[in-house]
């Protein structure tokens, strides 16, 4: 499979790196239960970039699927916690991509992709958690 | 107050599903962040229902969930499913197994407490019917 199979995703500003209902209701949980979440959402979530991302950096060149799958399932579910619904789609092909033993198959493209998609989504929790 | 065992490798899914289950739900809440020490925990504490990560390193949840019911003390415990599984097939595997729900993730946290109740009460009438 190349690049060209997976489905790249139209960049800019068509689509919210968090998407604000998400972020309400994690607002809503943390205002009703009186515990900060939000912010160690965050936090957890930054902590974690680096590590999701160097494994799938190396899943895909040392074309692991295993390590592929397993990783991109779980940044998916990291990105999803926090409303990151464009990063958790990427994540998603990542996913499958492991699943469907193709980690060496040409992903440099999407990987590109989840790098700036990456970035798009640390700025928006860094600006979220800077206005809390 | 009824006691929920969270099992789930991931610390944020483990926090939103905790405040939720506790300040919206009331429910006292423990938690494990693997599957062999939920099936621990689940010996120790006695939950009334467990919500099971499907996949975690190591001991995954369909392995968790079988070692719970192959012990006598958790064997009754119902046990509902958080997977991010979007295959129909990985879905269908999930309900074969014959856990008392499941739940699609990221779930919803204003809704988690409502959605496990009515994951309960169905197995509970069910089990009721098959007295």
């Amino acid at each position: 499979m190349s690049a060209e199979e997976f489905e790249l995703l139209e960049p800019g500003p068509v689509a919210p790196a968090l998407d604000p209902k998400t972020v309400e209701t994690l607002r809503d949980l943390e205002r009703r239960s009186g515990v900060q979440l939000v912010r160690d959402l965050v936090q957890l979530f930054l902590n974690i970039v680096p590590l999701r991302m160097e494994a799938i950096r190396g899943a895909i060149a040392d074309g692991d699927n295993f390590v592929l799958e397993k990783t991109a399932h779980a940044f998916r579910s990291s990105a999803g916690n926090v409303g990151a619904i464009r990063l958790a789609h990427l994540c998603e092909q990542f996913e499958n991509a492991g699943k469907q033993g193709r980690a060496a198959a040409g992903l440099e493209l999407l990987f590109e992709e989840l790098v700036s998609e990456t970035r798009r989504v640390s700025a928006a929790l860094n600006e979220l958690i800077a206005k809390v | 107050m009824k006691k929920v065992l969270i099992i789930d490798d991931e610390e944020g899914a483990r926090k939103i599903a905790h405040l939720s289950l506790k300040h919206l739900g009331n429910w006292t809440v423990v938690e494990a962040c693997n599957g062999s020490d939920g099936v621990r925990l689940a010996r120790m504490e006695k939950p009334d229902a467990i919500l099971l990560d499907v996949n975690m390193p190591g001991m995954d949840g369909f392995a968790t969930f079988e070692a719970l019911r192959g012990d006598d003390s958790t064997a009754r415990i119902p046990v509902v499913f958080a997977t991010a599984a979007k295959s129909v097939r990985e879905l269908r595997t999930l309900r074969k197994t014959g856990a008392a729900g499941l739940l699609l993730k990221p779930v919803n946290p204003l809704s988690l407490p409502h959605d496990l109740r009515q994951a309960l009460e169905v197995i509970s009438a069910a089990n009721e019917t098959k007295k």
